[in-house]
């Protein structure tokens, strides 16, 4: 969830007034939010806002939001949008073909406001614009633009520019290599030695998504700004640009001026600054929510988020601004007015159960289980899934491989156990010195490939763990014998081989010659490897199986 | 030593009484093992109980050098395979009587001249020039040096003592001396301490019981106040306490477990609840990606994944629009651990619920995370959907007060939040003592293009929450690592913990 750093004179230059503090944390919950700190001393909140709403991202949007919910302006916002004389031509660039240009004039940067901008840019970038994979944006001081007529094209990797930060001019080619942006991002859009570049007058002001030029770079005393949107979405491109637009127009005389796209003999404008229309019906709404609103207050609760809402009968048609990009069904108009009527509203009766309450089997079962070895004398551990690749050879299967992950946190959690018994070995080594006899147990889960069919198997095991002075195999066995013989079942032990057992003291345990599990003492190497001073006697079963059985009975 | 008046106001113990009967019966001096085959007692039992003996001067211990032979290296290997002089005799034997001395070291090695020797001192052989003639049989002679040899091998002495210092010079035995201890018995002590003194026990015995014996011993008191060695009962795991109180909450309330695999394929975790393939929650940084492949998407049917990719490309029917680009199976196939409970749950939507239903499902969720005082990288996490005939927003937020009610917890906070695939969602939070609110769950009803894909008409709530962190705070564990230690103390001691703070 993206977290901005914005300025509280901001915020009350942009509403005109002040805001108490408790009243701000109110509508920030209101918006989904959470005020993460108030920084007294140099005069910011940080916020916490949600990936749907990324006009939020700045101390414009927030303004505007308060200023719905206040019912000091509602419904859409009114913008102030001219034509400009400004042209972009658009040549096929097949990695990264969608580019929409807009103008804000009227936009003084100071430094805060600078701050802010730049922070919006590089949020809806890592939102948005997946990390400028789908979306990048770049703000220009419009006059330092050399020329009107802007076109968007691949250029070769020869070309040059002046790169962000620096005052020489630069290959494209090196500018991708030796940059920052450049190694991040340039892999994206490059393509046949070429890479997509919006010029002016032959000048590359852009290196979408990569980085822009120094020629046209914000600084405090810019006054005018021109937005560029690249991507390979149309649709996100063109509601990106929407988005900043309109959002940063909100500033006290600023205003939108419209840009002319030409491609492939087609032209248009933008921004479009559209908004999204959705039709439902206010028994719908009352039915979905559980309230009972009628048109005027869909329309009282939907102005107050900013919609522009028209109801005629049980239809209503509502238009949610253009800087909004989660609206993709009525449902999304519900959830605002839901949020506008104020969650805390909502009168709550407790529901009659119509359900009939039932336990779940298996997991009875797993209580048999668990009181059965408690009284056996065996604690319960708990403990991960993941494993390291070492411990996860630790298992009396023959023929299974484990089952990596590819990006494991750490090496101690890079594969997934096959078996609860490295568990078990990593619990007793800790706990060894707490006195013996310990005896342990657990019920988790366990996964592994099957070496030959390559087939992959999951469920839950359990194990159980024997240490003392003196550990023999009929130790252990007991103690599983004695649960399953409470749980009706007579098992057969046949002599078995695995390396993680000691030789002649270990066997597979079978009902029926369906295989249950294994019983053995631990090989002294494995406890030696794990700083166990004690022998070890393990016993381990599937759940399932052991389910499965005790079921048929 | 003690004085006749402390003799008769001491006690001993039933193990002190059988072995000073078994030494007076005896008459004379006796050996720890001879004792122990007399009182069928352990050695380690015996020479603790003469030590007490010891102490009471009732017994004495009389240590005496005793003379042993043991077989040398030389002696053993003569003995196995056969002495030289037994050797040389039997190839005189077998070579008519005489062979030169060159034929004897040829196959006998150095030990021919030792053996020649030998036979020479007991006058069996005779030299002439380089050859050796037999005048004598002297195998039974022989023969019996080796009955003497077992016999110091097995005994440590021979029955014949006057062999003993040949076979010494011949180097075949040597000497040993042991030290052997007999106990002896001290009459003045002894003997009034049988007669006079009390048996007593520390623990008092069947036998004891069942022959009557029991009211003539008298027990050791014992110093009650003292603790007791410790003695630990098996346990549950203190989280399973905190689990089965809430499955028993949710059992209350009518709801029905479910289960699925913790590991899944993207479609079942992602897909499946419309949430876009690019989006960042399915990335590196927030997934764990299995190795692990397949060519097609298990319990999904073709049709089912055919639904799922035109809905997320287009929208459902009411959608204005859907994410657009091109949904790949390719991805959806991809194995991961699952990241979230819903996994499970809407798994169970997809199986077909008629309404109404409760269904929750409990289970592990993995997400690449930094482990520190409050995160885990694998958590466990509840997943909860409820839907009946004309089921609402606020009904969601009627069962959820109500759940946590019954959890212990009066008063509870919604709040407006975002999740991929609910909407309206719902953020809740519960108020606890000294903690203030705390955020505990997420909440929604499941979007339309969800159920759109699964065919269902009426709405359907869905909730999840973090268990280990509700259950921190509730048990008070400051640590979400604890959950999961090692130490069996640790367990034990957060047991205890949580049996007071869950309450009934």
């Amino acid at each position: 969830m993206p977290v901005v750093r914005l300025h509280l004179d901001r915020l009350k230059e942009l509403l005109s007034g002040e805001i108490k503090e408790q009243e701000l944390e109110d509508i920030v919950f209101t918006l989904k939010g959470e005020i993460e700190s108030f920084n007294k001393t140099d005069g910011t909140l940080d916020i916490e806002f949600t990936m749907d709403r990324p006009d939020l991202l700045i101390s414009e949007g927030v303004a505007r939001a308060i200023k719905g919910l206040k019912e000091i302006e509602t419904g859409f916002p009114k913008l102030t949008v001219k034509n400009s004389d400004y042209q972009l031509l658009i040549h096929d660039v097949p990695s990264r073909p969608y580019l929409a240009i807009g103008i804000i004039k009227n936009y003084p940067l100071d430094e805060k406001t600078l701050e802010e901008l730049i922070q919006f840019q590089e949020k809806i970038h890592l939102t948005v614009g997946r990390k400028r994979k789908k979306v990048a944006i770049g703000i220009h001081d419009l006059d330092k633009i050399p020329s009107k007529k802007l076109e968007y094209k691949p250029v070769h990797l020869d070309y040059q520019m002046i790169p962000l930060g620096h005052s020489d001019r630069w290959t494209v080619r090196d500018v991708l290599k030796e940059t920052v942006q450049g190694k991040l991002y340039g892999s994206y859009s490059i393509m046949n030695n070429h890479h997509p570049a919006i010029l002016s007058d032959g000048e590359i002001i852009s290196l979408p998504p990569v980085i822009n030029s120094d020629v046209t770079r914000l600084d405090v005393g810019t006054k005018n700004l021109l937005i560029d949107v690249t991507g390979t979405d149309e649709f996100t491109v063109l509601k990106t640009l929407d988005l900043i637009t309109s959002v940063l127009s909100e500033r006290k005389n600023a205003f939108i001026e419209l840009c002319m796209i030409v491609r492939n003999n087609n032209s248009f404008l933008t921004p479009g600054l559209t908004p999204t229309f959705v039709e439902t019906t206010i028994s719908d709404i009352n039915r979905t929510l559980g309230v009972e609103l009628s048109g005027d207050d869909i329309v009282r609760l939907g102005e107050k988020m900013r919609w522009e809402v028209l109801w005629d009968e049980d239809n209503i048609r509502a238009g949610a601004p253009e800087y909004r990009t989660d609206v993709l069904h009525p449902v999304d108009f519900i959830e605002d007015l839901a949020v506008s009527y104020g969650y805390s509203n909502f009168t709550l009766e407790p529901k009659p159960i119509t359900t009939k309450p039932k336990e779940d089997e298996y997991t009875v079962f797993k209580k048999h289980v668990k009181r059965i070895l408690i009284g056996l004398g065996y604690t319960q551990f708990l403990s991960f899934t993941m494993i390291s690749d070492d411990l996860a050879k630790i298992a009396p299967e023959s023929g299974i491989s484990p089952i990596r992950i590819i990006n494991p946190i750490s090496n101690e959690m890079s594969s997934i156990r096959p078996s609860i018994i490295p568990s078990l070995i990593q619990a007793i080594r800790e706990s060894q010195k707490s006195g013996l006899p310990l005896r342990i147990f657990e019920i988790g889960y366990y996964g592994y490939i099957d070496t030959k069919s390559k087939g992959l198997s999951t469920g839950e095991k359990l194990a159980l763990a024997l240490v003392d002075y003196r550990v023999g195999y009929e130790d252990i066995q007991s103690a599983l014998e004695g649960l399953l013989s409470i749980l009706g079942i007579t098992p057969v032990y046949q002599r078995y081989y695995s390396d993680i057992f000691i030789k002649g003291r270990s066997s597979i345990v079978k009902y029926n010659d369906t295989v249950i599990g294994y019983v053995g003492e631990i090989y002294p190497q494995i406890l030696v490897d794990n700083q166990i001073k004690h022998p070890v006697g393990v016993a381990e079963v599937y759940l399932d199986i052991l389910y499965q059985l005790w079921k048929i009975h | 030593m003690f004085e006749a008046l402390d003799v008769i106001r001491a006690m001993i113990t039933e193990n002190e009484r059988i072995i000073l009967e078994k030494l007076r019966e005896a008459g004379d001096k006796l050996s720890i093992e001879e004792i122990q085959k007399l009182t069928g007692l352990s050695q380690s039992t015996i020479m603790a109980v003469i030590e007490l003996l010891k102490s009471k001067g009732a017994v004495r211990e009389e240590a005496h050098l005793l003379k042993k032979y043991i077989l040398t290296e030389i002696g053993i290997d003569n003995l196995e395979k056969g002495m030289p002089e037994e050797i040389l005799l039997d190839l005189l034997k077998k070579s008519g009587g005489k062979t030169t001395i060159k034929s004897i070291i040829d196959v006998m090695g150095p030990k021919g001249n030792v053996a020649i020797g030998e036979l020479k001192k007991r006058g069996a052989i005779v030299i002439e020039k380089n050859e050796v003639k037999l005048l004598k049989d002297v195998s039974e002679e022989i023969l019996k040096e080796k009955e003497v040899l077992k016999e110091i091998k097995e005994k440590g002495f021979p029955s014949d003592t006057n062999v003993i210092s040949s076979l010494l010079k011949r180097g075949l035995i040597e000497e040993k001396l042991e030290r052997r201890v007999k106990i002896a018995y001290v009459p003045q002590i002894a003997d009034k301490l049988l007669a006079e003194a009390k048996t007593y026990a520390t623990k008092l015995s069947s036998d004891e019981i069942v022959s009557g014996r029991w009211k003539e011993v008298v027990l050791k008191e014992y110093n009650v106040e003292a603790h007791p060695p410790s003695l630990y009962p098996g346990l549950e795991h203190f989280f399973e306490l905190f689990l089965e109180k809430v499955r028993l909450v949710l059992r209350d309330m009518g709801f029905k477990e479910f289960n699925y695999n913790f590991i899944l394929q993207e479609f079942w975790n992602f897909d499946i609840l419309f949430q876009a393939q690019d989006h960042p929650s399915r990335e590196i940084h927030d997934t764990f990606w299995l190795d692990y492949n397949s060519d097609t998407i298990l319990d999904a049917s073709p049709d089912l994944v055919e639904k799922v990719k035109r809905i997320h490309e287009k929208g459902g029917s009411r959608n204005i629009r859907g994410w657009g680009g091109e949904w790949r199976e390719s991805v959806a196939r991809r194995y991961i651990l699952r990241t979230q409970m819903t996994s499970a749950t809407i798994r169970a939507l997809s199986t077909g619920l008629s309404i109404p239903f409760r269904v929750f499902s409990i289970g592990k969720v993995y997400r690449p995370d930094q482990i520190d005082y409050k995160r885990l990288p694998e958590f466990t996490q509840l997943d909860g959907i409820i839907s009946e005939s004309g089921f609402t927003f606020k009904d969601l937020l009627s069962v959820l007060k109500d759940f946590f009610n019954r959890l212990g917890f009066e008063k509870v906070k919604f709040k407006p939040a975002y999740f991929p695939f609910t909407e309206p969602s719902v953020e809740g939070y519960v108020y606890m003592e000294g903690r203030g609110w705390v955020e505990v769950f997420g909440a929604g009803l499941f979007r339309p293009e969800i159920l759109e894909v699964l065919g269902y008409a009426e709405n359907v709530g869905a909730w999840g929450m973090g268990l280990e962190r509700l259950a921190m705070k509730l048990i008070g564990v400051e640590d979400i690592r604890l959950f999961y230690s090692r130490e069996i103390d640790v367990l034990r001691k957060h047991y205890s913990k949580a049996l007071r703070a869950l309450g009934e």
